[in-house]
């Protein structure tokens, strides 16, 4: 019978014998009921001396040895179905053999009934028999119920002391078994454990209250456990009071209290998680659990030469036997990513060549200093990773009414004149003009629920961007999640509030105000009765002094993850969470705060450490806990830079952005005046200035703006066009009326006269003046006051000079005094007087132009959330849109018609398209398939298609 | 229950769709395991949703819960007018609607009609911001990104044809006003673009959308195709293997490759539709677009919404004019709704498809919000009403509104809630919220009400806070 079950178990169960096993449980309860009763039945007659064995004795002995025989069976089918070790499996194999014993003896003494009646001999057997049989099951039972129970299930009311003292003992005696159990499955803590902890057990344990002196919320409280003892016994679900607790074993009452029980399920994954070994895995190794520390730590650099980030790695990788590691990409991958990761743009031809054929040695590092030093395109590529956190856009909800403000100018020049990061980071919460965006939130028209009032999502940004620090969930109630409570989240808040803020739990009122405060009070007090200016300066003084440490832990575990594709911590803007190398991110932050927060400086040492110049790797399927760094992951380009690549392999960019980098509003012309020495030594009085032009069609549009020290008046062929003698406020207006086919004259009449204006030294004067057009064919033409201009100090006799064909004689070329007024007054102006006109032509960057459908596809998200990470992966509807959407389409069509335009054999355009894509040559295999498909402007067209569907060109290796 | 890492990594990558790999990525949702209760997904009593959408507002008194009649009368006093419009009988004893929409009279006895909806309190009104509430079920601004309802079928079912995107948005554009505001909700939200709405501004060009771009050949779109392929072949970044961003990219250009290749892509086609049945459709764009909604339910689509067009000041949002405009807009909807009921109802898959008939609230002549909680007025009211521009509905009312149902499950000819017979004409019986009108529905399409989904650790509910109860009353048949 053994053999054949135990050949059945190797076979495997179906679940109906399964389920036969599982009734071992009930079923033995007859004979448990049974055989006991014959037995004290029997005992009962002896003790009587009486003759017969009743009839009620042999009914129980023969059902019970039946029943015996049944239940030894089931019970060998559980046995083989599940999961027994050390302390367990000692008692199944005890409880099996009684159990197979109980069951032999049982049908011995039931057959002795039966055959052997009216003989005493076989009687007296029988006796004994019941007896034993009564004394067997009772043993028999008392081993299944420890299977069951634990083993400390009967003894611990009345010896506690004996249930504290087991669990210290198996998990430092049972590695191997441990070893064993914990390759079939895994569970993640943070995913499947800390949820059912969450929601079932913190609320007593751990959130605000600590209930039996018990916290489940971290690591080291788990451990720790409570007043009566361990929460859990690592490897020992069984014995684990975590387990009994809330099974409702131990004659206490079962957890949670007053709440639904855990499901199956939930108690399921408690118990493999503890099998595993503990809060966040690994106990085996004596590892500390993660005590997440908030000063700056000043790590010593291993000894050794190199980049720091290389010294600090080159255990690690030694330990984690990394393969690839000191392997380093060859120049063309090299610049490539560094390229991408540092200004958002490929290496164009001239630059990837140029780069490959330098010979010196330390090319890399030359070349990501070249990179940094692109200030432009620098600034134009970290725009949408700092859009994407700041929440800002061009366009989205909120601006209808004014709800919304966008920091664009401002974070442009930021990042392009590298504001140290701790000064953007001030200026941003303690905002200057143009900054204020990002603190004012966005503003729905109507109520707005308590949790989501401008100040509470300021708590929340501020809490998450720069902190990485989840404040979402105690913006309503007091966190499940972590220990913030939601009188931190009002705290950060009321730094913003205008009066005191009534304190809202989910919704409802508390009836108490909140009190402001700094997430960490030990790092700096905000003074709650202090005007607002000051609280804000207070708030910046404490989110950026340099002992908080989390502040350049945060954004250098962003960098991290930009570059290398995974964070040193994750998810980055959970910065309570263990970083794979605490060294690694510590040294990072600490280099960073000691050196004026210099993001470059950090983006240097990453980029030119060993540890960038890896080998890519696939995205990992691993759990973030089982992270290994062996090389950057392979990273797909986002939606702008996909954009930008397009558009420089195509010549196709944005000309009609939403916003542009203010330099490139430098508007033409130059100040000039009838002398050199206007700008100290120009005499009182009123001089004249002319300029001829033709226009062989006429524009669309024409906008003039002017403005001159002190004034002017500007005549448009002898009719008077504009004027002004503010030169603070440059006028601004439409002169299309003015301006006919053929020749043209624009003539000013400018006046220096100091008298009016104190403020302006005596003896200064200039003018400027700009005339824009708008031609067909989006073309624009400038007339601006240059040195071509006439000028005169006499004044004319008539109205001839405001005409063409005036007769110059006598006038002379004016003189250059500089550039173009400052361009942020004219701006304001052109923005006060609602002037939109589009004064120049340009190509534009994605990143300066609202989000499209083709961008949306790839990811550009609409920024109402901060964003933090996008997704990366393709999807099919983004490749519907890249496939026949119009705007890839178009892009692609103009940019056939570039590179047909240039005259060039079949062969030589793929191969300078390949070099323009790819940066490399194109294959033998690669140069057949394309035939002579790039003879035609179609051919081309959809060569290009082909070329940036690649992984190769959307992916960075 | 855990995680199951003993895949091949080979065979994986053969096997699982874009989706799932999108789901390895960092931060992708999975359903929350940490709830107390096990959630179980009801089971299904429909496959497909079509939400008919009256984008800016539908008046009640004026469509589906008819009141007091009163002609117009030069000087007549503004407050009296409950109705613009007679009511008509229609195919139920009890029902009784709007004049103008004779046609789904005829079909009300396979309809369920609640009269009961209340919107949310969201202050000063803002018509993109309640639409906003009744696509997600939350009121924005949200701290995540909220998942539109076609998003949350998409993830939860998935598609019904693998060849037709599971969620289709008809007839919305996104570039006029409150453009920006509309966006916010037409996405995957926190689900991603995967589950994001495939849009279809007009209907009659829906073809554009799933064949080559405009001047490209079948052939030569074919042949890029393929000499694409040859590249991928021909391109020594194979030598790096396969991982999972590049077999994602590669994957999902086929997955778009074969959607605009499969035979399913001709139901986007409506010039394929015999010339009498597209004639009783064309009443415009929205019935344009429900008869591209049929098509596409027979073809296998999993979750379509189509709309009347949500344009400030125009359609349903009459701030002048209500009475003309309301002729107007019941021209557009009355024939194809009615004829959608029945073609469904002949081809078989009434029975598997709901149809709900929605707006984010209601209108009246003199409430603005609701009478326990009344908001700042938008439009000007006289008190007499001297011409035909101030007859009408103008007001935005949030206390009542007319959501109507058709097949999917739910009860034939059945009448739900009930309003006041005067002014305010407001809820009186059974009154719906979003929580609960969404539970109804995400119940009919076998998504449980409590469904939550894992964001940043915290759960996010199918409906706000799991609070959304189903109302039973409304099915045909008991629930389990």
């Amino acid at each position: 019978m053994v053999t054949a079950l135990s050949s059945f178990c190797v076979l495997g169960m179906s679940p109906l014998v399964q389920t036969l096993g599982r009734l071992h449980v009930a079923m033995v309860h007859f004979p448990i009921a049974l055989l006991m009763l014959a037995g004290v039945l029997e005992a009962w007659r002896l003790a009587r001396r009486k003759k017969d064995v009743s009839p009620t004795v042999a009914t129980c002995a023969i059902l019970g040895a039946l029943a015996t025989v049944v239940a030894a069976i089931m019970g060998w089918i559980l046995a083989a179905s599940g999961q027994y070790d050390g302390d367990t499996l000692h008692t199944l194999t005890l409880h099996r053999w009684m159990g197979v014993a109980t069951a032999g003896l049982a049908v011995v003494t039931a057959l002795m009934l039966v055959v052997g009646k009216r003989k005493q001999v076989v009687m007296r057997g029988f006796t004994v028999g019941a007896l034993g049989c009564a004394a067997m099951v009772g043993l028999t039972g008392h081993f299944g119920g420890q299977l069951t129970y634990g083993s400390s299930y009967l003894t611990e009311l009345l010896f506690p002391d004996a249930t504290d003292a087991t669990p210290t003992e198996p998990a430092a005696t049972q590695p191997t078994v441990e070893k064993a159990s914990l390759t079939q499955t895994k569970v993640d803590y943070e995913k499947d454990v800390r949820p059912i902890l969450d929601s079932t057990c913190v609320e007593c344990h751990g959130q605000g209250k600590t209930r039996g002196g018990l916290k489940l919320t971290t690591g080291s409280g788990i451990l720790k456990g409570g007043t009566s003892g361990m929460a859990l016994v690592a490897h020992e679900p069984d014995k684990s009071t975590i387990i009994r607790r809330v099974m409702g074993l131990d004659g206490k009452k079962r957890m949670p209290l007053e709440k639904p029980a855990l499901t199956d399920k939930q108690i399921a994954i408690l118990r493999a998680w503890i099998t595993e070994g503990g809060p966040v895995g690994d106990v085996k190794n004596e590892k500390k659990t993660w005590e997440v520390r908030l000063e700056p730590r000043d790590v010593k650099l291993p000894p050794g030469e190199g980049n720091p980030v290389d010294r600090i790695l080159a255990g690690y990788l030694q330990a984690h036997k990394v393969a690839s590691a000191g392997k380093v990409v060859e120049d063309r991958v090299f610049a490539r990513r560094a390229y991408l990761d540092v200004i958002g743009m490929l290496p164009t031809v001239a630059e990837q060549t140029a780069f490959e054929q330098d010979a010196s040695p330390d090319k890399r590092e030359h070349l990501v200093d070249k990179l940094l030093a692109d200030d432009r395109r620098y600034a134009e590529n970290w725009m949408t990773f700092w859009d994407d956190a700041l929440r800002n856009d061009y366009a989205g909800p909120g601006y209808i009414d004014g709800g919304r403000k966008a920091i664009t100018t401002w974070l442009y020049e930021a990042l392009k004149t590298g504001m140290p990061y701790d000064k953007f980071v001030t200026q941003l919460v303690d905002p200057v003009p143009g900054s204020e965006g990002f603190t004012k939130g966005i503003e729905w028209r109507g109520a707005v629920s308590a949790s989501q009032v401008p100040e509470l999502q300021a708590s929340q940004n501020i809490s998450q961007v720069f902190l990485g620090i989840n404040m979402k969930c105690a913006s309503c109630h007091d966190s499940f999640i972590s220990d913030w409570k939601l009188a931190d989240a009002y705290g950060l808040a009321g730094v913003y509030a205008d009066k005191p803020m009534k304190m809202y739990r989910c919704e409802t009122d508390q009836g108490k105000t909140a009190e402001v405060k700094f997430l960490y009070p030990q790092l700096g007090t905000i003074d709650g009765n202090a005007p607002k200016a000051q609280r804000l300066a207070q708030l910046a003084k404490a989110l950026t002094c340099k002992e908080d440490g989390r502040f350049a832990r945060t954004i250098v575990n962003r960098l991290w993850e930009r570059f290398m594709g995974h964070g040193i911590v994750e998810p980055l803007d959970e910065m309570d969470n263990e970083p794979w190398n605490s060294d690694l991110l510590d040294w990072l932050s600490w280099d960073l705060a000691n050196n004026g927060y210099d993001l470059k400086r950090t983006i240097k040492i990453i980029l030119t450490s060993k540890a960038y110049q890896m080998p890519a790797v696939g995205m990992a399927e691993t759990n973030s806990s089982e992270f290994v760094f062996n090389g950057p992951i392979v990273k797909r380009m986002s939606a702008e830079e996909f954009v930008d690549a397009v558009s420089e392999l195509t010549g196709v960019w944005h000309q009609s952005p939403a916003a542009r980098p203010p330099e490139d509003v430098v508007l033409g012309g130059r100040w000039i005046w009838n002398r050199p020495d206007a700008l100290t030594a120009a005499p009182v009085g009123t001089i004249y200035l002319r300029k001829e032009f033709t226009l062989d069609e006429m524009p669309t549009e024409a906008v003039g703006a002017a403005t001159c020290d002190n004034g002017y008046v500007m005549y448009i062929n002898g009719k008077r066009a504009m004027a002004g003698v503010d030169w603070q406020k440059p006028g601004v207006k439409k002169l299309i009326k003015f301006l006919v086919r053929g020749k043209n004259v624009i003539a000013i009449a400018a006046t220096n006269d100091p008298s009016g204006n104190a403020a302006h030294p005596e003896g200064a004067a200039a003018l400027w003046a700009l005339v824009s057009l708008q031609m067909p064919g989006e073309k624009i033409m400038e007339i601006g006051t240059d040195a071509t201009w006439m000028a005169s100090a006499d004044k004319p006799a008539d109205r001839g000079w405001m005409k063409a064909g005036f007769d110059e004689t006598g006038w002379k070329a004016a003189s250059d005094l500089g550039a173009a007024p400052a361009l942020y007054d004219l701006m304001a102006h052109l923005a006060a007087t609602n002037q939109q006109y589009t004064l120049r032509e340009g190509n534009y960057r994605a990143v300066w132009a609202k989000n499209d459908r083709l961008m949306t596809a790839l990811g550009r998200p609409t920024r109402e959330q901060t964003v933090t990470y996008r997704q990366s992966a393709a999807t099919t509807l983004q490749m519907l849109e890249m496939t026949n959407g119009p705007e890839l389409f178009d892009m692609l069509k103009e940019g056939a018609k570039n590179w047909t335009a240039q005259d060039a054999t079949a062969q030589d355009r793929v191969e300078q398209i390949y070099q323009a894509a790819l940066g490399r040559a194109p294959t033998a295999k690669e140069l057949a398939a394309t035939g002579d498909m790039a003879k035609s402007e179609e051919g081309v067209e959809d060569l290009l298609w082909a070329v940036v569907m690649l992984p190769e060109f959307q992916l960075e290796y | 229950m855990m995680h199951k890492r003993n895949w091949s990594r080979r065979d994986f990558l053969k096997t699982a769709s874009a989706a799932t790999m999108a789901a390895l990525a960092a931060g992708a949702p999975r359903v929350w395991g940490g709830g107390v209760e096990q959630i179980v997904n009801p089971n299904a009593t429909a496959d497909t949703l079509i939400v008919l959408w009256m984008g800016g507002g539908m008046a009640h008194t004026e469509t589906f819960d008819p009141k007091r009649y009163s002609p117009f009368v030069a000087g007549m006093d503004s407050n009296s007018v409950l109705s613009t419009f007679p009511a008509i009988d229609t195919a139920v004893d009890n029902i009784k609607i709007s004049q103008g929409f004779e046609n789904i009279a005829k079909v009300m006895d396979r309809g369920t009609l609640i009269r009961s909806y209340k919107a949310g309190d969201l202050g000063f009104i803002l018509h993109s911001r309640h639409q906003y509430m009744w696509h997600t079920g939350y009121a924005p601004p949200q701290t995540v990104a909220a998942p539109h309802i076609g998003a949350w079928i998409a993830k939860t079912r998935g598609p019904l044809n693998p060849a037709l995107p599971a969620f289709i948005d008809i007839g919305q554009r996104l570039d006029l006003g409150e453009g920006e505001e509309l966006k916010a909700f037409h996405t995957g939200g926190f689900f991603g673009s995967e589950y994001g709405p495939f849009m279809i501004p007009q209907p009659a060009e829906a073809m554009e959308k799933v064949r080559p771009p405009k001047g490209m050949s079948a052939s030569r779109f074919q042949n890029r195709e393929k000499f694409y392929k040859e590249l991928v072949a021909g391109s020594p970044i194979g030598e790096f293997g396969s991982d999972y961003q590049k077999e994602s990219l590669i994957r999902s250009l086929d997955n778009a490759h074969r959607l605009l290749n499969d035979p399913a892509s001709k139901a986007f086609d409506l010039s394929l539709e015999p010339k009498e049945s597209y004639d009783i459709y064309n009443t415009g764009r929205f019935g344009q677009g429900c008869l591209l909604a049929k098509r596409l339910t027979e073809a296998g689509a999993r979750f379509i919404e189509v709309t009347t067009e949500y344009i400030p000041f125009l359609n349903w949002d009459t701030h002048a004019d209500g009475h003309t405009t309301m002729v107007n807009m019941k021209k557009q909807i009355d024939a194809p709704i009615a004829q959608l009921v029945l073609d469904l109802e002949k081809s078989g898959k009434l029975d598997r498809t709901l149809i709900v008939v929605a707006s984010e609230f209601s209108r009246d002549m003199m409430m603005e919000g609701k009478p326990e909680n009344a908001v700042k007025n938008q439009v000007e009211v006289p008190p007499k009403v001297m011409d035909m521009k101030h007859y009408g509905m103008h007001r935005h009312f949030t206390a009542a509104g007319s959501v109507l149902m058709f097949g999917g499950g739910m009860k034939k000819g059945y009448l739900y809630g009930k309003t006041a017979d005067e002014r305010p004409c407001t809820t009186i019986e059974n009154p719906m919220t979003i929580e609960d009108l969404h539970a109804t529905i995400y119940t009919a399409m076998g998504v449980s009400p409590k469904l939550p989904y894992d964001v940043e650790k915290r759960p996010f509910y199918a409906t706000k806070d799991a609070k959304g109860v189903a109302r039973r009353d409304l099915f045909a048949k008991s629930l389990a």
